[in-house]
């Protein structure tokens, strides 16, 4: 009885956030020319440009490691991590009216959000990386589960952190004035633009208490394999996920009792 | 398909089946906002229930409390105290459109609404079209609309689901006289079996359709079950 119950909640749950979903994918691109492609097209372009620029500053390798898939991984993190952290918030302010359909709650409005941004980063990435692994300029990927592993953690780390943000915004109008400057000092704690192993030990220690880092270090260990070394705690990084989640979705839970519309 | 019965025009107030077998408890409900002068509390203790085939009418002057009443009701916001039990299925506010997406085209918002109330999309698209009239202009983006075919729109989407209880915000006139008396037929001919918590300022219509009154007075509510009485109680106000 209560196994049934429960299924039908979660068939329901899965039903709201589709529809949330495919409303999200059409109030953004709409039916017009390629549609919700942009969703994929623009991280690309990011990558892409990004990937151009570093090859001209740095040639093949910078530091003995390939430019090309450095890039490519550093700025797929860096995207995800912008896009949950600077899209969520706005959640609540943008979707009140919506809260007449009872069974919509901001929370699915978050997490249906949270799917769009992980899936269409996830896929950006690999239609950057194939045709550059066809065409031979790109090595191929050397562990998939250590990279798919890394990218799993990096959605669910920066879903709980945005989270955090989302209900502390909520809250504090001055809270949500810090989030931009904030997040943009601590990027070089998100560990893209670097390797860890090409800094000093007394630097490496400080970044590596970032879990960004780690995260950063596992999909570069996922991709080149033991010819670059990496330096990852999985198990440090799952502990944060938890962490950050378990507190953002208690915020989250808190700052939904409180919205108020008009 | 069924074909439906076409339902003969029938004196205002004359009883259908009333369907759906729950209740609309509302129990001692309080809401308090905070503001910078202190917290304000704008309802206290409002209490009354909708039976199936039951319309309640709200009335009160401005300031009230019946906005914060209807977003409590509707779910959006919580009560400070008590609480709504809902036994059976309540519509949006009728009419309500602050959940269109703009960029989104006629169609795609309806469909939004048939998966989140897991009705088939190409019935509800055939009745609210046949309802609204909107033709070809389902397939703009609603940013393009006038405020009329929102309101259309709105209306049609919300009646052409099938709820127990419906609830309705002071906006009973939508659109034209045309489109106003197919609303009003739609409403209180074809859907008369349903409940229907009737928030308005229409002393005509409250007194045709409703069956007992809520009456708000600076946030304080009583329930009257003599329209006529509750009806004057207003006027006084």
């Amino acid at each position: 009885m209560a196994a049934t119950h429960s299924s039908q909640l979660l068939s329901k749950k899965a039903r709201i956030i589709d529809a949330l979903l495919l409303r999200e994918l059409m109030a953004r691109f709409g039916h017009n020319n390629v549609g919700f492609l942009w969703q994929i097209i623009e991280p690309l372009m990011l990558m892409v440009g990004v990937m151009v620029a570093w090859s001209l500053i740095y040639g093949e390798r910078n530091h003995g490691v390939m430019v090309l898939p450095l890039v490519l991984t550093g700025y797929s993190v860096l995207t995800l991590w912008r896009h949950m952290t600077g899209r969520l918030p706005n959640t609540f302010r943008d979707a009140s009216g919506l809260l007449f359909h009872r069974d919509v709650k901001p929370a699915d409005i978050l997490l249906a959000r949270a799917i769009l941004e992980s899936i269409s980063t996830l896929v950006a990435f690999f239609i950057a990386l194939l045709p550059l692994q066809l065409i031979g300029i790109m090595e191929p990927v050397h562990d998939y589960l250590v990279l798919l592993g890394a990218w799993s953690l990096m959605c669910l780390f920066s879903f709980g952190s945005a989270l955090i943000i989302t209900a502390l915004a909520h809250f504090s109008e001055a809270f949500e004035r810090f989030v931009q400057p904030v997040m943009y000092i601590i990027l070089p704690l998100t560990g893209v633009f670097y390797m860890v192993f090409w800094l000093p030990p007394a630097a490496q220690k400080i970044v590596l208490y970032s879990p960004l880092v780690h995260i950063s270090e596992m999909i570069r260990g996922g991709f080149f394999g033991p010819d670059v070394p990496t330096t990852w705690d999985p198990v440090y990084v799952i502990f944060w996920t938890i962490a950050v989640n378990a507190a953002g979705w208690v915020l989250v839970l808190k700052a939904q009792r409180h919205i108020e519309l008009e | 398909m069924i074909e439906l019965p076409i339902i003969a025009p029938q004196e205002p107030g004359s009883q259908h089946q009333p369907h759906g077998n729950g209740s609309i408890e509302v129990c001692h409900i309080g809401k308090t906002y905070m503001t910078p002068a202190g917290p304000k509390q704008v309802l206290h203790d409002i209490s009354f229930s909708v039976q199936p085939g039951q319309k309640v009418a709200v009335l009160g002057r401005n300031g009230a409390g019946k906005s914060t009443l209807v977003k409590i009701i509707g779910g959006v916001e919580r009560p400070s105290q008590g609480h709504i039990r809902r036994t059976m299925s309540m519509s949006w506010p009728l009419a309500f459109s602050g959940g269109f997406e703009a960029a989104m085209t006629g169609y795609d918002n309806i469909r939004f609404i048939a998966r989140v109330y897991n009705h088939p999309i190409r019935e509800l698209i055939d009745k609210v079209d046949d309802f609204a009239e909107l033709g070809s202009n389902l397939l703009q983006p609603m940013k393009h609309y006038s405020s009329g075919m929102r309101a259309r729109l709105a209306f049609a989407l919300t009646l052409a689901i099938d709820f127990d209880c419906y609830l309705i915000d002071e906006v009973i006139a939508v659109g034209d006289q045309r489109f106003h008396q197919k609303c009003h037929d739609m409403l209180f001919k074809e859907r008369a079996g349903a409940a229907m918590i009737l928030v308005s300022h229409d002393v005509g219509i409250i007194k045709d359709y409703c069956s007992s009154a809520l009456v708000l007075k600076g946030g304080f509510g009583r329930t009257f079950n003599d329209v006529d009485l509750a009806v004057s109680i207003y006027a006084s106000l």
